[in-house]
């Protein structure tokens, strides 16, 4: 496949280190747009505040780690002005619109628990410092959205007509497309930037919503055609009508 | 999406439930009340008071189920653990 975004003269781990990152910080961007639509739908002032300060958080990682690209020699009008919908990497589990108040919890569960698993491996990397310790001020803002979408599984399973735990199962599969093709060779785990390879970010991935949800055995994502690139099955990018949503409106306004 | 609460269940039954949130911004402070929280269950409780609640970065949080206070110079009233 063609790089969406092709840069020269980095090497193949950078091209897949900038590619996974770009995944990451897409996923953030996307799921900042999915707070801000349904903020609200929030249930009290309190709900109100915390809806808006985890759009906050997401838009601040993902800026954060747009900013990290520019060691790749990603620029900021690239990253927030002049992409299209073809060009965002966010997964494909965050294409559908949230249906309902328990789809939209139990969506915003696997994408934070997602998100989060992935970033973790980056944790201790020793070969960039600077990524290791955002990574590990990411995660340590992300547990409070955990507890939030958490909390609110657990009151939404009290009324036994929720359809929280089907919206979770549903969005399972979807969600299990981030990690596509596991016999894809995994680079960035064998050069050392990731402690763990995805394969293994998958299953720690499964056993943690498996800890919310029920997940069935032998769940898998057809591999079909799975982009690194991309992290996702199928053509790259976003549906218009999402990216419409969440796109930044007023370029002219903010271009230097 | 249709926005429609269900009080009951969301709100923590018919009487709301409430939290008491208590922070210190660094070690030499006290732990001190700085309000409180309605949530139905401590997940939500914990998240609402550390987005609420968020004009420090603080060193130590933690939160109080409001039912697990004893009074003493209040007992047997409604008094209700006050913020200042």
């Amino acid at each position: 496949m063609a790089d969406v975004n092709p840069i020269g003269d980095l090497s193949k781990t950078d091209q897949y280190l900038r590619d996974e990152l770009y995944c990451i910080a897409d996923a953030k961007l996307v799921l900042a747009g999915w707070y801000m639509l349904v903020l609200q739908n929030g249930r009290s002032i309190a709900d109100f505040t915390s809806i808006c300060a985890m759009m906050q958080g997401q838009y601040g990682h993902a800026r954060a780690i747009y900013q990290h690209l520019g060691r790749f020699g990603v620029t900021r009008e690239e990253t927030e002005w002049t992409r299209g919908a073809k060009d965002i990497r966010s997964p494909k589990l965050l294409d559908r619109p949230p249906q309902s108040w328990p789809d939209f919890i139990a969506t915003i569960f696997l994408a934070e628990h997602a998100i989060s698993t992935q970033l973790s491996a980056y944790k201790t990397n020793p070969a960039d410092r600077t990524l290791a310790r955002l990574a590990d001020k990411v995660l340590k803002e992300s547990r409070f959205h955990l507890s939030y979408s958490v909390g609110w599984i657990k009151t939404l399973r009290k009324d036994p007509a929720s359809t929280v735990d089907e919206d979770g199962r549903r969005r399972l599969v979807d969600a299990l497309d981030w990690w596509g093709d596991s016999d894809q060779p995994d680079i960035l785990f064998t050069s050392g930037y990731r402690s763990a390879p995805d394969s293994e970010l998958r299953d720690c991935f499964l056993k943690a919503v498996g800890a919310t949800f029920d997940v069935p055995d032998g769940i898998a994502s057809p591999a079909r055609s799975w982009q690194r690139s991309i992290r996702r099955n199928g053509s790259p990018g976003i549906p218009e009508n999402l990216f419409e949503k969440i796109r930044f409106k007023n370029r002219e306004l903010a271009m230097p | 999406m249709k926005k429609v609460i269900d009080r009951r269940l969301e709100l923590g039954g018919d009487k709301p439930e409430f939290y008491e949130v208590f922070a210190r911004r660094n070690s030499a402070e006290p732990l001190t009340h700085i309000g409180s929280i309605e949530a139905p269950n401590e997940e939500l409780a914990e998240a609402r008071a550390w987005f609420v609640y968020d004009h420090h970065s603080w060193r130590e949080m933690c939160i109080v189920p409001l039912s697990a206070i004893v009074t003493i110079t209040e007992r047997g009233s409604k008094s209700k653990v006050k913020v200042v």
